[in-house]
């Protein structure tokens, strides 16, 4: 482990923890007046503390006397580790506290009695003088003159001791610990922490380190990194040939801290630690220092974690634009590209609002609102550009050098508001406007004179924008701080948001420092249950982190959530929503952030009118889904396109590509099976299944056998156009049909009617040929020219429109991305046991993946077919679509869907993971590269943790919750930790 | 001041590159020096176009081709403007001399086909990018200029079996989006160049792309290497273009 060192006067830090005795203060006496009042100023700037030490509650909190108000936290860490207490404005809180057994009390008195009888056999009498929580402690020198020492005397103490144990045969304190050591083993304690201060010798159950353990942990839940914290203490250095008592302070978890000592460290410090010297006072200066640095504006230091940033170096013109949508910030409602914060020719910086459209129908496309993010640097005198993203704490920053040092978030707390730091040339940040009218603003937009009220008309309401904004000036440099606040009005009911300058006066009340605090820790909360970890594979661990983090900023968690092709990272598809939102993102926010998965499904609920309008004008019954959906909710496909081959066609897309129906059903069971919410079931829910059902049972052609088709469709395989019987429209058809009948009674709807979903699902023909196991994709498809991809390319993904041509293409066995096995992926229920392997067989070998949706899909099928190595092949090329571009059209945005089937395949194939009734179906595969695979799902209100290894499954809950491993039949697990064995299942 | 050169001989082709020297001129900005570079001084065809155009012709003595590499080679000239054949050579496709100055200078040499007339002014050009970095660095000065002199910018890429696309998700949004970003990182200063994509084979592509969008001049990037399998879509470009191709080394 290795400490950072720190500079002289340090950077700013936003936590800082600390030793009590010889480092805060002198001695128990000590006056605190001047600490007390760094200590409240520093909370409410936003710094968080925490006061380590061995002593007990009381005697820290009487000294110290603090009572801060926050932003920032003050926790004591006392007795050890065994205790955590919160303070604030009211007083103490307990937050955490180790409790010893019985049998832990009685081997603790144990250990101690039989340390003493020990070094009695050597004639050193020593002296038991407390038995605090969880520990004991051994006086070494019971002497009058060493009653009290302080702790500038400790050299002369441990000298003391030392020849006091030598006198005895004892060779040390170090030794004198060993003999505490072996006691606590023979009295039963494997994991005894025995340390020593020079005086005495404790025997406990938990240290220092169980402290630091605890609150870097915390931390972490607040968004701050390890790189960001100060760790501060006296006794850093070895003592007597032990560990210094605060080297304990320096655990693995927070490795990257930096570290100093204000003691006097007689035999140095540990590497990575700086040596201040100067006790309390030296202490009191760095406090101060973090105060000063919080109160001129000083910005936090840069995370620095790879598996947790994405560090963009330079101005690449020719991939600038695809690294602005990896950079993007998202809050759910708002997203804005990582562009360059100076002007740039190559740059396409873009704010948009989810849902917030101009134009109409084909023409609808989301309107660019105001720029927030512009200041106007002199980038030519500045140093090469570096953009730093932080996924954890959802922060991006920039750094011109010599120029200026910027901190953008748009808040997850908040969501609308945006928030922007910047230091640097006076002169520069003077003449920023704090709002930039977009150059294809498009609209009619109103602006004040200094550019801080702006409002764009839309089709069904208005974007409104506000900002602040402060040059302080220092010299001839200068602070910027700009908040600005986003709002739509008028739209759909219920999302009456409150006017842009009502959001924006209660950011500015809540203040810069509880601004950046609440965004921090409400991204850490997210992750927290969302976070996948695969040990073994850095590369695919990082994709996948960036990953999530893009889809997390893609729904918000409240009233609606409309999620387009790109999410909120750019102006690509338009912000239109297809089935990606449905079947690729949706799964993802049902199991880790249901109030998320319930907003885009609040999305299709209100657009049911315009659906059920389509279809009476469509000449059918119930609810036919738009292909491409924006504001209102009818279709927005565009009817013609140019191709790549500079040919105009007929989009046929937005007519034919029905199975849209089954998805958006399929997407609100999805919900329901994840989250057990009952009240949507029972509501919006059933009405969206009812709905969908009664489209397809109008949608049913029935022939003289008495067997039921949809003709006339195309299905996810766009390369074959009007097909018939299109074996995934069929299928999830007939799986809508059966889920309506199920989901309701002859109650809810007209007894008939509802047979006749049964009927006519029954009826439905699904392709399957019986002998071979296979489903047919289409009829006719097995009559066309068999062709594997490998006859016509050398590599894969490709798009075989263009290779072969589409009249060729219509004619052959090339498919563009998984159709009839995404119905493997989607409704395993629904088809014949055991077809996955012969399916996947045939049709991944007739696969371009000429869709980036395809790649993600095959890795999870693959996975859970148990071929690893395909599996694997396929999971890392989804997982560099966006990081290598390799779609050439990143640029646009990234592909949310894509990066949800990433989430989807590592989940749900390699974890195999399902929610299904009443159980969560749980079949990992493994591969030998990956040690361990860890991720938490939400099932059904229980919050689960689950940890695979290659010899066990380790699920952890915090409810009663039922599981089905590996088909073995259901196990009750929770609360609590349930292991699962390859062979066997142990509790 | 930019100068652009010329070089005038006594052929038919003269009035023609005469024309497009003018055009070009005033794309790039600059003045054009006709440069006679026959011993014998001009004879009566290439001054009619010389008086017509209303500039003066100056004759260098000495061998052409070091004169005229000489003179391309000033610090302020910026382009130099030559017939595919002709006077300076006669009975190949491309002709000696043409070929020997278009591998050899290092500025951008605009080549005017045979029996071309100029009509005016330039209107339209088309330049074809291949989508690698050398492509677009070459021709970013081009499209600059073009875009400074509000000329229309017609971009064209041209797929082939090498540079075929991944992905295709949804037609009609992934051409645009795509091509937006093919603009942004290969012409990010061609605001509102239109984008023509073509499959198959390139010099084919671009045929096709220079009679649907009636361009009035070619601007290739290439790297003056014209040896067997080099340099395929030059080579078919300034046989069959019809129109002047403006040569970019990269």
């Amino acid at each position: 482990m290795t400490q950072s060192a720190v500079a002289v006067d340090g950077p700013r830090y936003e936590a800082l923890i600390f030793d009590w005795d010889g480092t805060a203060v002198a001695d128990r006496a000590a006056g605190t007046a001047h600490l007390r009042a760094l200590v409240a100023d520093a909370c409410r700037l936003g710094l968080d503390l925490a006061v380590v030490t061995g002593t007990h509650v009381e005697n820290i909190d009487e000294q110290l006397g603090a009572r801060p108000d926050g932003p920032g936290e003050l926790h004591l860490l006392v007795n050890r580790g065994s205790e955590t207490f919160r303070v604030g404005p009211q007083g103490l809180a307990l937050v955490e506290r180790r409790s010893a057994s019985p049998a832990e009390d009685a081997a603790l008195d144990a250990a101690a009695a039989l340390t003493i009888e020990r070094l009695a056999e050597r004639g050193l009498e020593a002296r038991l003088v407390t038995q605090r929580l969880n520990r004991r402690k051994i006086d070494l020198i019971p002497e009058p003159a060493w009653s009290d020492p302080p702790k500038a005397r400790i050299a002369q103490l441990l000298a003391a001791v030392e020849q006091r144990l030598g006198e005895h045969g004892i060779a040390g304190l170090a030794a004198a610990v060993a003999l505490a050591q072996a006691a606590a083993a023979d009295a039963g304690l494997t994991d005894a922490r025995v340390t020593s201060d020079a005086k005495h010798i404790e025997i406990g159950l938990t240290d220092k380190s169980d402290a630091a353990r605890w609150w870097f942990d915390h931390l972490w839940r607040r968004g701050i990194a390890p790189e960001q914290v100060l760790i501060v203490g006296d006794e850093l250095g070895p003592l007597g040939g032990l560990p210094g008592s605060d080297s304990m302070l320096l655990v693995g978890v927070g490795a990257r801290a930096a570290a100093v000592s204000v003691g006097v460290e007689p035999a140095g410090v540990p590497p990575g630690v700086t040596l201040r010297g100067g006790g309390p006072a030296e202490f009191a200066r760095l406090l101060e220092r973090q105060v000063a640095l919080r109160r001129v504006g000083a910005m936090p230091l840069v995370g620095a974690d790879a598996a947790w940033t994405l560090t963009i170096d330079g101005a690449d013109a020719a991939h600038e634009q695809a690294r602005e949508s990896l950079l993007s910030l998202a809050d759910g409602r708002m997203g804005t590209r990582g562009s360059l914060i100076a002007p740039n020719g190559a740059s396409s910086p873009a704010v948009v609002l989810a849902g917030a459209y101009r134009g109409e129908g084909e023409q609808s496309t989301l309107q660019p609102a105001p720029l927030w993010n512009r200041l106007s640097l002199r980038v030519r005198d500045a140093g090469p550009p570096r953009r730093v993203l932080e996924l954890h704490a959802g922060l991006l920053w920039q750094r011109f050098l010599g120029e200026a040092d910027v901190l953008q978030f748009s808040s997850f707390a908040r969501p609308g508001v945006a928030v922007l730091r910047a230091l640097g040339r006076r002169q520069a940040l003077e003449r920023s406007p704090p709002l930039v009218v977009p150059a294809d603003a498009g609209a009619e937009v109103s602006l004040d004179p200094e550019r801080t009220l702006m409002r764009l008309e839309l089709p069904d309401g208005a974007l409104e924008a506000a900002a602040a904004q402060t040059v302080e000036r220092r010299g001839e440099t200068a602070l910027l701080e700009r908040i600005v606040a986003y709002t739509r009005t008028g739209a759909q009911p219920g999302q009456t948001a409150a006017g842009a300058a009502a959001l924006l006066e209660s950011a500015l009340a809540a203040g810069r420092e509880r601004l950046l605090i609440e965004h921090r820790c409400a991204w850490a909360a997210r992750w927290e249950r969302a976070d996948v970890r695969i040990e073994g594979d850095p590369e695919l661990q990082f994709a996948l982190r960036l990953a999530v983090y893009h889809l997390m900023g893609s729904a918000a968690d409240s009233g609606e959530a409309a999620i387009g092709a790109r999410g909120l990272t750019g102006p690509g598809y338009n912000g239109h929503v297809f089935w990606d939102a449905d079947v690729f993102v949706l799964p993802f926010l049902a199991a880790t952030h249901p109030a998320a998965a319930r907003a885009a499904l609040e999305y299709r609920v209100r657009r049911l009118a315009a659906s059920l309008e389509a279809a009476r004008a469509d000449g059918r019954a119930g609810a036919r889904f738009a292909w491409e959906s924006a504001a209102t909710g009818f279709d927005v496909t565009p009817k013609v396109a140019s191709d790549r081959a500079g040919h105009q066609l007929a989009i046929l897309t937005g007519e034919l590509e029905e199975h849209i129906v089954a998805d958006v059903a399929w997407g609100c069971c999805c919900y329901v099976d994840w989250s057990g919410d009952e009240e949507f079931r029972a509501g919006p829910g059933r009405q969206l299944v009812v709905e969908t059902a009664r489209y397809w049972a109008s949608r049913l052609e029935w022939d003289a056998d008495g067997r039921a088709h949809i003709r006339g469709v195309i299905g996810p395989d766009e390369y074959h156009e009007v097909v018939d019987d299109n074996a995934y429209t069929n299928v999830m058809a007939r799986w809508n049909l059966r889920r309506a009948f199920s989901e309701t009674t002859d109650a809810d709807v007209d007894a008939a009617e509802r047979a006749g979903w049964r009927d006519g699902a029954d009826a439905l023909v699904d392709g399957l040929q019986a002998a071979s196991g296979l489903y047919e994709e289409f009829a006719g498809f097995f009559d066309l020219e068999p062709l594997v991809i490998a006859q016509l390319a050398p590599r894969r993904p490709i798009a075989a429109d263009l290779l072969i041509g589409r009249e060729r293409l219509e004619q052959a066995q090339v498919v563009k991305q998984a159709d009839v096995l995404m119905l493997h992926h989607l409704v395993p229920d629904e088809l014949a046991p055991g077809s996955l392997a012969a399916n996947l067989a045939f049709y991944e070998p007739r696969t371009a993946h000429g869709s980036s949706l395809s790649p993600g899909v095959h890795a999870a099928l693959f996975a859970r077919d148990g071929k690893l190595p395909q599996a694997l092949e396929a999971l890392r090329l989804t997982a560099r679509i966006d990081l290598d571009d390799i779609s050439e059209s990143t640029a646009g945005g990234v592909h949310i869907a894509a990066m949800a089937s990433l989430w989807q395949a590592v989940v749900m194939g390699f974890g195999g993971v399902r929610p299904s009734g009443e159980e969560l179906l749980l079949d990992p595969h493994l591969p030998g590269s990956w040690e361990v695979l860890e991720f938490p799902v939400t099932f059904k209100g229980a919050m689960l943790t689950i940890t695979i290894t290659s010899g066990e499954t380790r699920v952890r809950s915090d409810r009663p919750t039922r599981v089905n491993f590996a088909g073995r039949g259901t196990t009750e697990t929770g609360p609590g930790e349930t292991v699962f064995a390859t062979t066997e299942v142990q509790r | 001041m930019r100068a652009i050169i010329a070089a005038v001989g006594d052929d038919p082709a003269a009035p023609g590159v005469i024309g497009a020297a003018v055009a070009v001129g005033r794309l790039f900005a600059a003045d054009v020096e006709l440069l006679n570079v026959r011993e014998d001084g001009p004879a009566a065809a290439a001054e009619a176009a010389v008086a017509a155009a209303g500039l003066t012709l100056s004759t260098l003595p000495g061998d052409p081709y070091v004169a005229l590499t000489s003179a391309a080679e000033r610090e302020d000239v910026v382009a130099l403007v030559v017939a595919t054949g002709g006077a300076l050579d006669t009975g190949h496709r491309l002709a000696h001399m043409t070929r020997r100055l278009i591998t050899s200078v290092s500025k951008p040499v605009v080549v005017v086909p045979v029996g071309y007339a100029a009509s005016g002014g330039i209107a339209r050009v088309l330049v074809p990018l291949d989508g690698t970095p050398a492509s677009a660095a070459a021709l970013r000065g081009i499209v600059e200029m073009a875009a400074e002199a509000e000329v229309e910018i017609v971009l064209v890429h041209v797929l082939d079996l090498a540079n075929l696309p991944a992905f295709g998700d949804q037609l009609a949004h992934e051409v645009r989006t795509w091509s937006d970003a093919f603009v942004a990182r290969n012409a990010p200063t061609a605001h509102n160049a239109r984008l023509e994509l073509r499959v198959g084979e390139p010099a084919a592509g671009i045929e096709e792309a220079l009679r649907e969008s009636q361009a009035d001049l070619v601007a290739l990037g290439w790297s003056r290497e014209l040896t067997e399998g080099r340099a395929a879509v030059v080579s078919e470009l300034l046989a069959a273009a019809g129109v002047p191709v403006l040569l970019t080394p990269a």
